[in-house]
């Protein structure tokens, strides 16, 4: 129950966190239909990347605001 | 007994004995041995038992490449929350360590250390250490059968993976102390790196993504990651300096 309320409280603590990392699946999953070999990889690092610096961009905003 | 098939089996599994330690060390620092060592012991005991009732039919009975995406996906999950939190706090967008939050903690720890005497679990660390145990046992005991069954020496494989696993736990034991003295906003951006170093190797190969030298590309992800995330709270801190 209590691992159950930890990542219920992940999922609405992070929104724009977990949608990054769901988007970044998504998008690997969509790619893995397309390219092949390590590059997908490799993108598939550049999409969490991006959605860390999104997340922290926002949550730094939020903090000034 | 086969030599180089223990010396194989030895090589393969420690490496995965390896990655496996390195987590189960640093959640044990961070969230507590016990959790840590319970997550680890249960994930050997599922392992056992999946070995007993398969057997060698074990490397066609399990599709890995789900096991890998799922338990990817947590590791990022938790991975991810806990380097945004590190990189916030070494950017001074958050306290380093907040006072009154840490009192309050320890209040609530100690009230229910009176009252369960300690005999509460930390589910982060459990489950993380479960994970990691799971998935890297499982793939250390593909290893085992597939060089055990390709050179029709099971015994010698099995041999060369529990040296490895001994090693590989002497040198766990004999690195707990100074990891201990390593300050905790540090081991957990350590934590936070790894975490999302093997959730993106992971989610990778249950995409059936073909990383380039296999896990070597973790330490190149770990490495790209600690860049960008040193990078950021750099930035963030001279930012805030600025404004």
């Amino acid at each position: 129950m209590k691992a159950v309320k930890t990542v219920l409280g992940l999922l609405f603590d992070d929104k724009f966190l977990v949608s990054g990392i769901i988007l970044s699946i998504i998008l690997l999953f969509l790619l893995s239909k397309l390219i092949h070999g390590s590059a997908m990889g490799w993108l598939f690092l550049l999409f969490i990347i991006s959605s860390l610096l999104i997340s922290i961009v926002v949550e730094r905003k939020r903090i000034k605001t | 007994m086969n030599i180089y098939v223990i010396l194989a089996s030895f090589l393969g599994t420690a490496v995965e004995f390896i990655e496996a330690l390195t987590i189960v060390l640093a959640v044990g620092i961070t969230k507590g041995w016990k959790s840590s060592l319970l997550g680890a012991i249960s994930s050997l005991l599922v392992l056992s038992a999946l070995v007993g009732i398969f057997g060698t039919a074990l490397l066609t009975a399990v599709n890995l490449f789900y096991f890998q995406a799922i338990i990817g996906i947590l590791m990022l999950l938790f991975g991810m929350r806990w380097l945004r939190k590190v990189i916030l706090r070494f950017g001074g967008l958050k306290a380093i360590h907040d006072e009154e939050e840490a009192y309050n903690k320890e209040i609530k720890r100690l009230s229910n250390h009176i009252k369960q005497n300690d005999t509460t679990i930390e589910w982060f660390g459990f489950g993380t250490s479960f994970n990691i145990v799971f998935l890297e046992g499982l793939e250390a005991i593909f290893i085992v059968i597939t060089f055990g069954l390709a050179a029709h020496t099971l015994g010698s494989a099995i041999l060369g993976s529990i040296i490895g696993l001994v090693i590989v736990g002497a040198a766990g034991i004999i690195l707990r102390k100074p990891l201990s003295m390593i300050s905790e906003n540090t081991m957990k951006f350590i934590v936070g790196l790894m975490l999302t170093s093997f959730g993106v190797f992971w989610v990778g190969e249950g995409f059936k993504v073909e990383w380039w030298h296999a896990d070597i590309s973790i330490l190149i992800i770990m490495i790209v990651l600690c860049c960008v995330s040193l990078g950021t709270a750099a930035a963030l801190k001279k930012r805030g300096a600025s404004a």
